[in-house]
């Protein structure tokens, strides 16, 4: 049997409507990942250290304030900073089109904005898992 | 209804049910379930309210147990209290916003601060970086306010604020902006959330719950002394709804945290009829417009008889439930967001049918951004409509006397009950909070729903049902607030100058004095009164509140 996939799920920033989050991380339980929710009000420095401890496959983040492109930005600065490049990053909330090239340009591996379907989620998250 | 016919014609009517339901078959037919699990049957008759008293358990509006309306005649010769809420950028954007509303024919005044007000950091925090001005209006210190208030008429108009746990330095920060604008703060109007416990479900519960509750009652108590036309609290049910939580638990843990409240402010000598005439709820109200009626007409009578019964209220004040609710924002949908005018539409009909104070109303754009000027124009307009045009308010409860919302009302009653008893099993809100035990029970519901949604059960248009090929993406072509970068460096820089100008010893005094009242025992609004004169920042204030009760933690959820 093959390896379960690890997941951090997480809130990012001040923004704590986590209700989205949970969502997310009770259907990728049911599509038989591990998933881990690190709770509200996480800070890039914590995030980061969760998912080396964790030696998570996923990150998973919601924003929903519109602080995302900040936020991502010193999160993501982090991440490389620790040589981090096997974790699926993938962020989720209020992300308008517009926002989402330079997000990729970051390194964020897949947006999901409001109204996605949680089994979408799971999928992309299959096919492009870095290790 | 009981006496209005004998227990013959009572069964005489059952028994022509019986026969009605086996010729159509009724009883082979899907069940429906209102949310939180009561029953909803094809059709009720004056069986089901065989029990129910019409002058001890309905009766008439402004009279015991209120089941009806807090007042006599309700809103038949003048429409209720617009409330839409407004606040981002710095002050003199919400300002603007605000002036637009006012003129528009909402007298009041409703303000939504930032997430680093909600959290008690100023805007030049590592950590509000990114976040000033961006949910709602930024407020540091005293300097903020006095903007925001300045050739505004503070003295008439109400003035309400969206904050859960600082609501006490919001306050003392109003009170000594209208003393420097030469108002007198006595007659400050409005209402806060000031609920440190349904905060919980918000993410905005920034100290240890008994610091948080001691901090919420020194406000109400410090309002029953000093502010005579102010509702310290406004208990944030909405908080649970948005959370996920349905009509029963909103109620039910709405309910638990008010207890907790009120026997905190009767440990400190305050008499009942001293502060529940200024308590009130901001509750959600769904799309299902008579369940949500009954809802709010069994509240009513169930606060009513709380406050009575289980207090010893001596006052009508003191029954009256009062409450302002909100068409909830989680009826809002991405999939034509257009559609989100008759969601928000059939919420605020739930409101005014079910005999709301005051209803704030969500834009139909707010699932993406800050509302624009013109959504807000069709939000207050929606509420117009319903005030003036449709006659709704022209009888007092128009669905008193249906046998199904009495039905509903009893057992909405009897179901928020049974949860109540839960939470005092568990010993009170507090711990019902601290446990998890609240957010688990409202998680397990929300999954379910959302099961729900999934599979198609429960219908959501253009979601999950009658979806459009090919539907415009609402991002292409709608408004989206931009943030205002401007604003949020005009705030750093406003925060950094109020430090500097400020006189310094007179802060440190107050600073001091401050601490010292919140180890001790003392109620701490004068202190914080002090601060704000100081120009003591939001962030200091909270400093010390943290370093005293500890910083909150959410529940662990397993």
């Amino acid at each position: 049997m093959s390896k379960k996939i690890r997941v951090v799920m997480s809130k990012l920033g001040l923004d704590g409507h986590d209700l989205g989050a949970k969502m997310v991380a009770a259907s990728l339980k049911n599509e038989g990942m591990e998933v881990v929710y690190t709770g509200r009000h996480q800070v890039p420095d914590q995030l980061v250290s969760t998912i080396m401890q964790e030696d998570a496959d996923v990150l998973g983040i919601s924003i929903l304030s519109g602080a995302h492109m900040g936020l991502m930005k010193r999160l993501m600065e982090k991440i490389r900073k620790e040589k981090i490049d096997d974790c699926l990053i993938v962020l989720g909330g209020l992300i308008p089109k517009s926002d989402q090239p330079q997000l990729k340009k970051m390194g964020v591996d897949g947006v999901f904005t409001g109204g996605s379907n949680a089994k979408d989620i799971a999928e992309f998250i299959r096919e492009n898992l870095k290790k | 209804m009981k006496g209005s016919g004998g227990s013959d014609k009572i069964n005489q009517i059952k028994e022509v049910g019986k026969k009605w339901a086996e010729k159509y078959n009724v009883a082979k037919s899907p069940k429906y379930y209102m949310a939180g699990g009561i029953e909803i049957k094809p059709v009720y008759t004056p069986a089901d309210v065989k029990d129910t008293d019409f002058l001890s358990e309905i009766g008439y509006p402004g009279e015991y147990p209120f089941t009806r309306g807090p007042y006599a005649e309700m809103y038949r010769h003048r429409p209720w209290k617009f409330s839409l809420f407004s606040g981002f950028g710095s002050a003199e954007d919400t300002r603007k916003r605000w002036k637009f509303l006012w003129e528009t024919g909402q007298k009041a005044f409703s303000v939504l601060p930032d997430l680093p007000t909600h959290m008690g950091l100023d805007s030049d925090d590592p950590l509000a970086e990114d976040e000033v001005g961006r949910v709602g209006l930024a407020i540091d210190t005293v300097r903020d306010m006095e903007i925001l208030f300045k050739g505004l008429p503070m003295e008439e108009a109400s003035f309400s604020c969206n904050e859960e746990t600082l609501a006490s330095i919001i306050v003392a920060f109003a009170i000594v902006a209208m003393e420097n604008l030469g108002m007198d703060p006595t007659k400050l109007t409005g209402a806060i959330s000031n609920d440190p416990l349904a905060g919980v479900h918000k993410g905005t519960t920034v100290i240890n719950l008994e610091g948080g509750v001691r901090l919420a009652v020194d406000l109400i108590e410090y309002s029953v002394r000093n502010l005579p036309r102010y509702y310290p609290i406004n208990l944030k049910a909405i908080d649970l709804s948005e959370g996920g939580a349905n009509p029963i638990q909103e109620v039910a843990y709405t309910f638990s945290n008010a207890i907790c409240y009120i026997e905190e402010g009767l440990k400190r000598g305050l008499s009942i009829d001293d502060f529940a005439p200024k308590l009130s709820i901001f509750f959600a109200s769904n799309c299902q417009i008579l369940e949500e009626a009954a809802k709010y007409r069994a509240a009513r009578r169930m606060w009513a008889k709380m406050m009575r019964e289980r207090f010893g209220a001596n006052s009508p004040k003191s029954w009256t439930l009062k409450f302002t609710a909100d068409a909830n924002p989680n009826n809002m949908q991405a999939e034509e967001p257009e559609l989100n005018l008759v969601r928000a539409a059939c919420g605020a009909i739930a409101s005014v049918l079910g005999g709301a104070q005051g209803t704030p109303h969500p834009c139909y754009d707010e699932v993406f951004s800050i509302p624009s000027q013109k959504s807000h124009s069709l939000a207050l307009g929606t509420l117009q409509i319903l005030a003036e045009e449709i006659n709704i308010t022209r009888t007092v409860d128009p669905l008193g006397g249906s046998y199904y919302v009495e039905s509903l009302t009893n057992e909405i009653e009897k179901s928020v009950l049974k949860e109540m008893k839960k939470i005092e099993e568990i010993g009170g809100a507090i711990k019902a909070v601290e446990s998890g035990y609240v957010s688990k029970e409202i998680l397990n519901w929300f999954l379910e729903e959302q099961k729900a949604v999934e599979t198609g059960k429960k219908v959501i248009v253009r979601k999950n049902k009658y979806r459009v090929k090919d539907a415009e993406n609402p991002w292409d072509y709608l408004e989206i607030y931009q943030q205002d970068l401007k604003a949020a460096d005009r705030q750093v820089k406003r925060i950094k100058d109020v430090r500097r100008m400020r006189d310094a010893q007179k802060w440190e005094k107050a600073m001091r004095n401050l601490r010292r009242a919140a180890e001790g025992s003392e109620n701490m609004m004068p202190f914080i009164i002090e601060a704000a004169r100081a120009e003591a920042s939001i962030g200091e204030i909270t400093g010390v509140l943290k370093d005293v009760f500890g910083v909150f933690q959410d529940p662990k959820m397993t």
